[in-house]
């Protein structure tokens, strides 16, 4: 009976996202109709350029990385009643750091370089979510303002050190190589996926036993779901608040690393297409849950992978799936009040 | 001495800061009636697309700010329909405005002029000069000669929403709203309508604001053009404490900030330092006037009819 009843509270989990995917992807049949061009026509290039054999497979794993990083950080604050909009400045630290780490730090070996470069961007994301949870613990200042503002001084902080201290000799805006010790393996040359990704998958086994099987994660969902009940019950409040935003910076810290050691083998200034904001998105679709965030992330690694192919293949702007993407968001997001609609109507009738 | 206060620094602090503080008149009517706007981002990119690609199809920059004020207004019945009606997360639906909006600016800028980083040129809003009030020493100067006509509307609306705010029953009811709604509800304010009203007032200010940078300042839509500027101008309104003059002083001092930060270029200073005082100021009075500064009470929370 129990049990029955998880499955059954597993499925409508699964159901609204499934359904605003599927809606988004009926908006996109139309938009890419409304050009003249054949929905089924783009879609299958889409998937093609997405999973088509495992070059293309690797390359939106690759893609998916930085939103499993970024998504499990977004849902540790979130699952705290928080909201940490400052990922992409955290991460941008995070891979300054690992970045420095890695071609600095050339006298460790192979396996000490990689884990202290990781251990350095961990606490340079760390440090930048502890300021903005200090402001809001002590001053009561927002974090949804206090992130954002770190954001751009993370911008320019890591494009100072870019421009004026670490920068390679010639026009790009970018460090200098990192060191062969530091870098993470790639897993299927020559696509740049790399063991960054092996380690997010076990980042997601960690946070979900973090959030769901110890008492500091339980203590985390009560502050998350009523703080007041939480301090009258003897939880640390403030201590939660802190501690969960500190989680969450270490993961984008991390998930910057994985780009600079991984991917670019150097810091580029500049190099985030929204990763953090995007990984807000990629938190909500996958429901708050370390696993439905893997899913979410993988399908938005789809979409990016196989983006090109679909407007090579078709007239269609690639940015149609930016569009989706935030149908995608909206659809989730109001989710509740759709079905509930729905819901009242189905009485009515 | 000059390097730190010459007309010319102020003229182009002015023209920096005008954007600013339009937005962040945005986001007072928004935050006052009790939604969140980090949609405002998003808001001034359509603004600023729709500006554009108007002004280029009619010829006349004026209806391509009307336009941008009426791609705001669409933006922000948007945003209020999704946060208020369907009660949606109200930063998750300005996360998803922001993403919609830079998605769909260039989706359309490849549909419609076969190029993604920049539409064609279009007439822009030519600047003015004030007769009689030029003559003014100094401020004529820095004010009321070559200006555009958006900074001098900008700056009549910031007086206006002022009165609004403080002076008619619309202004008083927003801020009841904000602090307190269940009173609100209680004296018998209908607090969705005038929700509604204020999101969508904010729309229209983010739109104009987005107007003064494609047909302002510039003569072309470019991708993403806003560069942040909308989330700025939610660090300018907080700065200025959720009031209009306030905002008008910060977005002065954001704008000082960035002006400097041209004119320093032959002192060696790093630009990025001077980038980055905006935003630590902005965290340092959040902080350490906390009592004082803080959002109106109720910003942000659903409010049950």
């Amino acid at each position: 009976m129990k049990s029955g009843m998880k499955q059954d509270s597993a499925f409508r989990a699964m159901v609204a996202p499934l359904l605003s995917v599927v809606g988004a992807f009926l908006v996109g049949t139309v938009i890419i109709g409304l050009l003249g061009e054949d929905p089924l026509v783009a879609y299958a290039a889409l998937i093609n350029g997405a999973l088509g054999d495992v070059q293309a497979l690797a390359n939106t794993l690759q893609k998916a990385t930085p939103y499993i990083f970024g998504g499990l950080a977004v849902m540790i604050a979130s699952k705290c009643g928080m909201f940490n909009i400052g990922v992409e400045g955290q991460m941008y630290v995070g891979a300054m750091a690992a970045a420095w780490a890695g071609f600095t730090l050339t006298y460790l070996g192979r396996g000490a370089h990689i884990i202290a470069a990781l251990l350095i961007a961990g606490i340079a994301g760390g440090i930048w979510s502890f300021v903005p949870a200090i402001l809001k613990v002590r001053f009561g200042v927002n974090e949804v303002i206090g992130t954002l503002m770190l954001n751009y001084i993370a911008y320019s902080l890591t494009g100072y050190l870019t421009v004026y201290v670490f920068k390679e000799p010639g026009v790009m805006p970018q460090t200098v190589k990192i060191a062969d010790t530091a870098a993470l393996s790639l897993l299927v040359p020559p696509s740049r996926l790399n063991t960054g990704f092996l380690i997010s998958i076990a980042l997601v086994a960690v946070t979900y036993v973090l959030v769901y099987r110890t008492l500091w994660g339980y203590n985390l969902r009560t502050t998350g779901a009523n703080p007041a009940a939480a301090r009258y019950s003897g939880v640390n409040v403030s201590f939660m608040r802190i501690s969960a935003l500190l989680v969450s910076g270490v993961l984008a810290g991390l998930m910057g690393a994985e780009r600079s050691l991984g991917v670019y083998s150097r810091f580029i200034s500049s190099f985030s297409p929204g990763y953090g904001f995007t990984s807000i998105a990629v938190s909500l679709l996958g429901r708050d849950n370390p696993f439905g965030i893997l899913i979410a992330a993988i399908f938005f690694g789809i979409l990016e992978a196989g983006g090109p192919a679909m407007s090579i293949a078709t007239e269609v702007p690639r940015e149609l799936l930016s569009i989706l993407q935030a149908i995608i968001i909206i659809f989730v997001a109001s989710g509740a009040y759709i079905s509930k609609m729905l819901s009242d109507r189905r009485v009515s009738v | 001495m000059s390097r730190f206060l010459s007309i010319e620094l102020i003229r182009s602090c002015i023209r920096i800061a005008t954007p600013l503080w339009i937005g962040a008149l945005a986001g007072i009517f928004s935050e006052r009636s009790g939604v969140v706007n980090i949609a405002l981002e998003g808001m001034m990119l359509a603004g600023a697309f729709g500006g554009a690609v108007v002004s280029l199809c009619s010829g006349q920059a004026w209806i391509g700010v009307l336009a941008a004020i009426m791609t705001g207004i669409a933006c922000g019945l948007f945003h209020a329909v999704v946060s208020l009606r369907c009660r949606t997360n109200q930063v998750i639906s300005g996360v998803a405005i922001n993403m919609l909006m830079s998605g769909l600016t260039i989706f359309l800028m490849q549909i419609l002029f076969g190029n993604k980083a920049q539409s064609p040129t279009a007439p822009r809003v030519l600047e003015v000069t004030i007769p009689w009030f030029d003559k003014i020493p100094i401020i004529g100067r820095i004010i009321f000669e070559d200006v555009s006509p958006i900074t001098l509307i900008g700056l009549l609306l910031v007086v206006v929403t002022h009165i609004i705010l403080y002076y008619t029953r619309w202004g008083l009811r927003m801020r009841a709203i904000s602090e307190n709604p269940q009173a609100a509800i209680a004296a018998g304010v209908h607090v969705h309508k005038l929700q509604y009203l204020g999101v969508i007032t904010s729309g229209a200010l983010a739109g104009f604001a987005g107007s003064f940078l494609s047909i302002g300042v510039l003569d072309v839509f470019t991708k993403n053009m806003t560069a942040g500027r909308g989330f700025m101008s939610l660090a300018v309104m907080i700065f200025g404490r959720w009031k209009p003059f306030g905002s008008l002083a910060a977005s002065l001092f954001f704008g000082y900030a960035m002006a400097l930060q041209i004119s320093l270029q032959e002192w060696q200073v790093p630009p990025q330092f001077v980038e980055m005082i905006p935003y630590f100021a902005t965290l340092v009075v959040l902080a350490f006037v906390s009592g004082k500064v803080r959002p109106p009470a109720a910003t942000g929370k659903l409010i049950d009819r």
